[in-house]
């Protein structure tokens, strides 16, 4: 299975998904133009790992912003990762925000909500 | 339109489990095991997107918070920005003020100078040239002494022409160092 890697833009945030590696990382800027047609690729990306995932995964979700329809592309995001973790894998959601930032930390505890994965809140240190 | 394909397409995979729930609704012959088992599966997912809305309209609140705080950061700073933009149209219109003035004393001087150039001249003329002249055709000193007065009473209206003169010049180049 292939890599799936993206490099962030203004608007689009860095994906990488590589199989081979233990983390996955979304990072950035989320307020594309169209959020169901940049995130597609990457849940049928998934919706393939699915069905053959590493023991220990880590998916690092790093975003400065990101608009509303983004966010219901997240919980797709983590409802793949809730099949992998059902199916008896490890697998953690590290959600980082700054300090100053309130409404990603706030952001980041209502998935925390309604997503039934280990979810760790993770301050970033400078 | 695109737009609102857009919105229904985030929600693609609800609104097909909808469809397919309302088929199965319609089907009489279905069994009360199977019934239940796609009630119960409905309601899972009733209740899934309920914590979805729930999400959903806080992310949404919170930009919309956001938007608001920035949109008034923008108008407090363009108020500033006005402010600024008026203060330096006085000062610039006092400046513009002060260099008028100076060009004005400038000019004042150089055309008091000329004119001063010009009473010389004149005198010269008068007292080597005109004078003897005078003298020798009419041999009355009065005439000659009538002909300096006439210089001299022409004096302020030569400064006042020649300070005309030098100001439009410098207006004139003011005005094509700015077209510049």
């Amino acid at each position: 299975m292939e890599a799936y890697y993206l490099e962030a833009t203004p608007k689009t945030p860095r994906l990488d998904f590589n199989p081979d590696a233990d983390t996955f990382v979304i990072s950035g800027r989320s307020i594309p133009e169209n959020s169901i047609e940049f995130y597609k690729p990457l849940l049928d990306w998934l919706e393939n790992y699915v069905s053959n995932p590493k023991k220990s995964i880590i998916f690092e979700v790093k975003l400065e912003y990101f608009n509303t329809s983004s966010s219901k592309c997240m919980v797709e995001i983590f409802r793949k990762f809730e099949k992998i973790h059902s199916a008896g894998h490890e697998l953690t959601v590290e959600w980082y925000y700054d300090e100053e930032d309130e409404d990603m930390q706030e952001s980041g505890e209502d998935f925390k909500d309604i997503i039934k994965v280990p979810f760790k809140m993770i301050q970033n240190k400078d | 339109m695109s737009k609102a394909v857009t919105q229904s397409d985030v929600f693609q995979a609800e609104i097909d489990f909808l469809n397919e729930v309302r088929v199965l609704a319609e089907d009489d012959n279905l069994p009360a095991e199977k019934v239940k088992e796609n009630y119960t599966a409905l309601c899972n997912k009733y209740e899934r997107l309920i914590g979805e809305a729930k999400l959903l309209t806080s992310v949404s609140d919170r930009l919309h918070s956001r938007l608001n705080e920035a949109n008034e950061k923008l108008k407090k700073q363009s108020d500033e920005i006005n402010k600024i933009n008026d203060d330096l149209k006085v000062n610039n219109q006092l400046l513009q003020d002060t260099i008028d003035q100076l060009v004005k004393a400038k000019v004042g001087r150089k055309a008091s100078s000329i004119v001063l150039l010009i009473a010389i001249i004149l005198f010269i003329i008068s007292e080597g040239v005109l004078e003897p002249l005078v003298e020798e055709k009419f041999g009355n000193e009065q005439i000659g002494f009538v002909f300096k007065l006439g210089i001299a009473i022409l004096l302020k209206p030569i400064d006042v022409l020649v300070e005309r003169y030098m100001m439009r010049k410098a207006l004139k180049n003011k005005r094509s160092i700015t077209t510049l």
